[in-house]
């Protein structure tokens, strides 16, 4: 098993819907693992993020990216784009969980190297176990890199 | 009694002569002279007598004369032979008399002379063709060969030595017989038995008369003393005998001469008036050949076929044309009764009787028209003239039947007729011009699109019709490419008389003539303002709903898909509330919430089943190659669990492979076949899949035997949201079927149910065969 982590998961979460802010960080709570949820709400702010540009200098590298594709100013896609363009960046897996099942917009994600795409559930429950299964999935079953 | 005077009385008269001469001979033999004497003086005038005989024979009757001259010549040798002989058989009894010397002597110069009158005779044959006649005629080579013989025993004779001078006069004598027998022998040369008559021999005896005449007027001449007076009386009778028939011969060839030169002169005369005659005759006959030939060419070089009728109707004459138009032979024309020719077709009593009034009425007619079948040339139409023949000289009157052939015209007219009449009573205004566009018809169609009448249009020039944007720009060049021959086609706004412009689909073609030479336009036009301006407002409409249908569909699509965040918020937030607070709530509280997140849930499904209608029409895939039994199967595959939850048994037929859309395909059975799990009765479902061909079409059947439905509502569920059950009883929207229906319209076919309440429902649909593909 894997070895137990010293700090908090770093988890960025890209999302515009205060809604769905706010209910993925409710489902994290409920959730066993202690993690650390960062929140921008548009591509831009990401990018902003994840470089450590004003205004988020002192901001940590988060181990996963949840992103929204809907996304105002710089959209998911664009923000996919340009993270897996960047050799620092790339190693980064990225969930993309949206609403959206449009066969477009999947196969864009992945073909942008997005590392998996949820669609989020309608149901709370259905959604609570997503977030779970997330948690689960990359951080107690995936092997990261480390830092 | 002269006309009984014939040859053979002359020559019986002669021989009696002779014989009765020569019985006084006899009876004087030994008595001296007087016997001889007396045959002499008998000899004479029987020459005489025959002579004149022969003369008035000749006087009455001038054929035959050439026969009466040889008998009476015959007569004439026959007794100077005798005398000869006896004067020859006198000398030899040694009684020399100086008056039988002198007698002997004369008529053996007489005798002589007619040798020569022979010879000359003979020179008449001498000709270029007699003497080509004389060499080569064998008949006539014994004559020579007897005058060659004359000659010689004549100078064997003369040659003899110690001949006294009278027995060379003897000699002489025999000679001269011989030559009377010459002339005899010319006599019979001379008989022609082709003609029965002798030719020439008027020549012969004409010179031997001659020369007796002469030889005796030598005699007479040489009178002297010595010579007795019965001597000088004998020889002047025979002279006068001789000139006598000379003069007679003489006078008889000058009358012949005068008649012959009358008789010519007259011939001339006649030959000229004849000549004359012959000329005019050659003249009229060639004038009337030349007229003939000159009507003849023309009969049977004219086009039009002619017939000559006599008074009966009877065909007398035919031309070429007349075969040849009818394909009839000159056997089974010419003699003919009109109305008995061909088949009949003639047999026309109008025309027979139009016919027949012409001799004795002396009408003529035209252009009497009829119509009929003829064998082997076809239903022919022929304008037919009568006239009588003048014929001034003749009693037969005669009729001409002249005919044209006015079928093609005939056919032509009709033809025309009926395309003027179509053009007339066209829907389409047709207009024709000249040349230059100057209007030559119209038809009522036109005058009643354009406004103007016959008279405003009619001798105008076309160019009324064009608006002003046209007259500006385009009319040019539509007149440059119809001008130079060419169709112009196309859709031009045209003015009305009123001023009002129209639009009009313009057809202007050139007409040519047979000598492709520029004859004027056709112009066809068709009113289409109204025709364009629906076509306008229908491509429009359909614009606008083709908008409309994708506004909608991108509406119904956005619409659920954006609605889904708010939804989610409201059924997330009060699944959320429900989770933390159902400790904190009291009953009611609770039911609450259940009843916003049920509903919450409900327009969640509502709202993705929308957004699933919505996306038959615009999420369609492109149509291809269906195996429509691989699309039943993964319907099958896809529903798996379900039908082995409620233990169904499903039955599938055969399936055509056609163009579709796959995923569509199945989704619809998978909808079917869901439907017919969902419906059941209590007891497993049985579900048949079929396929049978019908017309142009597939006919899908997916039969079930479960609840089924009332048939009033066999449309209804077909509309989306529709249903016929309460959602607590079975769970749906009533999208199934609406989909169902959507993508069977998008694949141009029809859906149906038949059923009846719990006796299971058949569900069918239609995809054209057009989309069919032979596997």
């Amino acid at each position: 098993m894997r070895k137990q982590r010293s700090r908090p998961v770093e988890i960025l979460l890209v999302e515009d819907n205060p809604g769905d802010i706010r209910l993925t960080r409710e489902a994290l709570r409920e959730g066993k693992l202690h993690s650390h949820l960062n929140v921008v709400s548009d591509g831009a702010q990401a990018l902003s993020y994840l470089r450590m540009w004003q205004p988020f200098t002192d901001a940590i590298r988060p181990d996963v990216i949840l992103m929204d594709l809907n996304l105002p100013r710089k959209n998911g896609h664009e923000l996919l784009q340009e993270i897996k363009q960047d050799a620092d960046l790339r190693a980064i897996p990225v969930v993309v969980l949206t609403t959206s099942n449009a066969e477009k917009d999947i196969s864009q994600a992945y073909a942008a190297h997005a590392n998996c795409y949820i669609r989020k559930p309608v149901d709370f429950g259905q959604f609570m176990d997503v977030i779970r299964m997330i948690e689960r999935f990359w951080f107690t079953i995936v092997l990261l890199p480390s830092e | 009694m002269i006309n009984r005077i014939n040859a053979s009385y002359i020559i019986y008269a002669m021989l009696g002569i002779a014989a009765a001469s020569l019985c006084l001979m006899m009876l004087g033999f030994g008595t001296g002279l007087l016997p001889f004497l007396a045959l002499q003086w008998l000899t004479l005038p029987a020459v005489v007598f025959a002579a004149i005989l022969v003369l008035l024979r000749f006087l009455v009757d001038r054929t035959n004369f050439n026969f009466y001259l040889a008998a009476l010549l015959t007569g004439s040798v026959l007794l100077e032979g005798i005398t000869t002989v006896m004067s020859t058989i006198f000398f030899q009894s040694g009684s020399p008399h100086a008056l039988f010397g002198t007698l002997v002597a004369s008529t053996s110069v007489v005798r002589f002379t007619l040798t020569g009158s022979a010879l000359l005779a003979l020179l008449t044959f001498v000709n270029a063709a007699r003497l080509r006649f004389l060499l080569t005629s064998f008949r006539t080579m014994w004559l020579w060969l007897l005058g060659a013989a004359t000659v010689v025993v004549a100078l064997l004779w003369m040659v003899q030595p110690g001949l006294e001078q009278d027995y060379l006069k003897a000699g002489f004598a025999v000679v001269e017989y011989l030559s009377f027998a010459f002339i005899v022998a010319a006599l019979f040369i001379s008989w022609d038995k082709k003609i029965n008559q002798f030719r020439d021999f008027r020549s012969y005896f004409f010179a031997f008369v001659l020369l007796s005449l002469a030889a005796q007027a030598i005699t007479v001449l040489s009178f002297d003393s010595t010579m007795s007076l019965s001597f000088k009386i004998v020889h002047l009778i025979r002279c006068v005998g001789y000139l006598t028939l000379f003069g007679g011969l003489l006078l008889q060839n000058f009358r012949q001469l005068k008649d012959a030169e009358l008789r010519a002169q007259n011939l001339s005369l006649i030959n000229e008036e004849v000549q004359q005659e012959i000329e005019e005759r050659k003249w009229t006959e060639e004038l009337l050949r030349e007229t003939r030939l000159f009507a003849e060419t023309i009969v049977e070089s004219i086009r039009d076929p002619l017939l000559v009728l006599d008074g009966d109707l009877r065909i007398v004459r035919v031309n070429r044309a007349f075969y040849r138009m009818f394909k009839l032979k000159p056997a089974s024309t010419v003699n003919r009764l009109l109305h008995e020719i061909g088949r009949g077709q003639w047999d026309r009593p109008e025309l027979l009787e139009k016919v027949r009034r012409i001799i004795p009425k002396r009408e003529s007619f035209e252009n009497f028209e009829m119509t009929s079948v003829f064998p082997r040339s076809g239903a022919k139409t022929i304008l037919i003239n009568g006239h009588l023949i003048n014929q001034k000289d003749l009693q037969t009157k005669l009729i001409l039947v002249t005919m044209s052939d006015i079928t093609a015209t005939k056919l032509a007219q009709e033809e025309a007729r009926r395309l003027a009449s179509g053009v007339e009573s066209a829907a389409d205004s047709i207009m024709m011009t000249d040349p230059e566009g100057v209007v030559r018809y119209v038809n009522p169609a036109m005058t009643d699109l354009s406004g103007f009448s016959d008279t405003d249009l009619l001798g105008q020039k076309a160019d009324m019709f064009w608006s002003e944007a046209k007259a500006a720009d385009g009319s040019n060049g539509v007149w440059q490419k119809v001008q130079a021959g060419e169709v112009w086609r196309g859709e031009v706004t045209n003015r009305r008389k009123s001023g009002e412009l129209y639009e009009a689909l313009l057809t202007i073609a050139p007409i040519f003539d047979s000598e492709k030479a520029l004859e004027g336009f056709v112009s066809v036009q068709k009113d289409v303002t109204e025709l364009k301006a629906a076509r306008e407002e229908l491509s429009r409409r359909a614009e606008e709903l083709a908008k409309s249908n994708a506004e909608l569909e991108q509406f119904a699509y956005i619409a659920s898909h954006d609605l889904q965040e708010p939804l989610r918020m409201v059924s997330s937030y009060c699944q959320l509330l429900r989770r933390r607070y159902r400790d904190k709530l009291d009953t009611d509280a609770n039911e609450f919430i259940d009843f916003a997140v049920d509903g919450a849930m409900r327009m969640q499904k509502l709202i993705e089943d929308l957004l699933q209608y919505s996306r038959v029409g615009t999420h369609g895939q492109p149509f291809k190659r269906t195996d429509c039994g691989l699309v039943v199967n993964k319907a099958l595959e896809n529903l798996k669990l379900s039908i082995e939850d409620c233990d169904a048994t499903v039955t599938q037929e055969k399936m055509p492979v056609m163009i579709a859309d796959e995923i569509q395909l199945v989704q619809l059975f998978q909808n079917l076949i869901h439907n017919a799990l969902k419906f059941r009765n209590g007891s497993a479902p049985v579900i048949k899949i079929a396929c049978r061909e019908h017309k142009k079409e597939w006919i899908f059947s997916v039969r079930d035997n479960g609840t089924g439905l009332d048939a009033r509502y066999a449309d209804r569920i077909f509309v989306i949201f529709q249903r016929l059950h309460n959602s607590d009883d079975i769970p749906g929207t009533g999208i199934g079927l609406a989909i169902c229906k959507k993508i069977v319209e998008r694949h141009e076919g029809r859906i149906w149910v038949e059923s009846r309440p719990n006796a299971g429902a058949t569900f069918s649909f239609s995809l054209p065969r057009l989309k069919e593909v032979v596997p």
